[in-house]
């Protein structure tokens, strides 16, 4: 389909490497190509937001679906100074999430998608203590089940280094990252591969405006955890999120599955006709 | 065994490939379907279809295309907890997590209702001496979206529904591991009228 002579575009959702290689592969056969990719989603929580309600969001939007979206939370950034209130929360919401199957009407939270993909989210979890960060909440005990489930995992003082921050879980697994300050999780968002999504928790509208204007992710959420844009405006992420040059959906949509053409016409009257090779001037 | 196989001009078309994937139900770890995985002869086949219908889609009105993707829009909104139930069982997720991604595909049908007036163009009158110029959007031809496992009926929608409003004709290759949602909505195009050819599935894994 990448190199077949009558596609004349593809658009694509799936992992980062396939994502570079479906764009280089398409272009080079000459389609346009809007390739979406990874993500690694950080939410940072500054001091003077609701930390119920940040965790509340964390949770919710770590853990739905599995952590089975592009879009979910992986990372929490927590500013030092309420990083051992804001986990202790994060920890007393995961036993009251329901997991199991979706016939059961009362579950929240259902299996992955195959046997290997559980097998490598839990691999995550079991190796990080040994990369120097702290499992709190270890939810691969439900590995031995027949069906592909997984319990929520919650691992804290992850860094940049560790797989489990490095690397895309897209599981169940909710990392924590300490940092000193606004600015060092700003930084740290902007140093990262991906710029999917992001979120900020805070009541200061200042600062939130000033994280709007500075951060290098494509789509941002104000106390929103999962930003996805709504259908009038367009989906795509930065960085190695999006291999392209137009977002999917909305009006970048509409650009993206068209070809401008633009009609220069007049209707003279012939016995103005004359011959006159010099470039066409419009003044 | 339940057989999944390809869409082509509005019709279920078996595999010739010799080629299946196994579709698991994760909650239990079984197989419960096998899926038709297509070869290159496949590929050039459904590309062929879409590209005939391409001429005739191309030319259909404005209106006429709003139309259909009206009906659309009704068909998915009565159908969503079938269609949220399709996607649970293969995927995983619970229905009411299926029933926040249809609705949000939902939202790019209704976007793409709008076409007639997105795809107007801009026009100079006068731009020199008895000469106007102005501006057109015209479709590409075929078109393909290749979606994931996470969202199999959001994220077809973000693509199908644009493209075929322009005027494209579309091959879908859903994810071979949860293949049904991208069937069952090919079925409500075409309950809502879409013509053969306009929106095609094709399954398979990386050969295509």
């Amino acid at each position: 389909m990448l190199e077949h002579k009558d596609v004349q575009s593809i658009s694509f959702v799936g992992s980062t490497p396939i994502a570079k290689y479906v764009y280089e592969t398409g272009t080079k056969n000459g389609k346009r190509v809007q390739a979406l990719g990874g993500a690694k989603n950080h939410m940072l929580v500054l001091p003077d937001a609701d930390l119920d309600m940040a965790a509340d969001a964390a949770v919710s939007a770590a853990y739905g679906s599995a952590g089975e979206r592009c879009m979910a939370v992986s990372v929490v950034l927590a500013v030092d100074s309420v990083a051992d209130a804001l986990v202790d929360k994060l920890k007393s919401r995961i036993p009251n999430i329901k997991v199991g199957p979706g016939t059961d009407p009362a579950a929240e939270m259902g299996p992955l998608i195959s046997r290997e993909h559980r097998d490598k989210v839990a691999s995550f979890v079991t190796n990080a203590n040994a990369e120097g960060a702290k499992v709190v909440v270890d939810g691969t005990d439900k590995a031995k089940d027949a069906g592909f489930f997984l319990n929520p995992s919650l691992i804290d003082n992850v860094k940049p280094g560790m797989k489990c921050y490095d690397e895309e879980i897209f599981g169940p697994v909710l990392t924590v990252m300490r940092v000193k300050s606004y600015q060092e999780g700003l930084d740290t968002i902007n140093a990262n591969q991906f710029g999917n999504g992001t979120a900020i928790f805070t009541r200061d509208g200042g600062v939130a405006r000033q994280f709007q204007f500075d951060v290098q992710v494509g789509m941002v959420g104000i106390n929103v955890p999962i930003p996805v844009p709504v259908s009038y405006y367009s989906f795509g992420g930065w960085k190695a999120s999006l291999f392209g040059d137009q977002h999917m959906y909305g009006p970048e949509g509409i650009n993206f599955f068209t070809r401008g053409k633009v009609v220069t016409s007049r209707w003279p009257d012939p016995r103005t006709s004359s011959v006159n090779l010099g470039f066409p001037q419009n003044r | 065994m339940q057989r999944i196989s390809h869409w082509v001009n509005n019709k279920v078309v078996a595999g010739t490939s010799g080629n299946v994937g196994k579709v698991y139900n994760p909650a239990t770890g079984e197989v419960q379907a096998e899926v038709d995985l297509a070869s290159v002869a496949e590929v050039d086949a459904v590309v062929a279809a879409a590209k005939e219908a391409f001429v005739t889609w191309r030319a259909t009105n404005l209106s006429r295309r709003a139309e259909i993707m009206f009906r659309m829009r009704e068909l998915v909104d009565a159908n969503r907890k079938e269609l949220a139930n399709i996607v649970s069982l293969e995927h995983g997720k619970v229905p009411s997590d299926a029933m926040g991604e249809i609705a949000r595909g939902l939202e790019n049908i209704e976007f793409a209702c709008g076409i007639p007036a997105m795809l107007k163009g801009g026009y100079s009158e006068q731009a020199s001496g008895g000469v106007d110029v102005y501006s057109i959007r015209q479709p590409l031809g075929v078109v393909a979206g290749i979606t994931p496992f996470n969202f199999p009926a959001m994220v077809p929608m973000w693509m199908f529904a644009n493209a075929i409003m322009c005027g494209n004709t579309f091959v879908l290759k859903p994810s071979e591991k949860d293949p049904s949602a991208a069937m069952f909505v090919a079925d409500l195009l075409r309950q809502a009228g879409l013509p053969e050819g306009v929106f095609n599935v094709l399954h398979g894994d990386k050969v295509l």
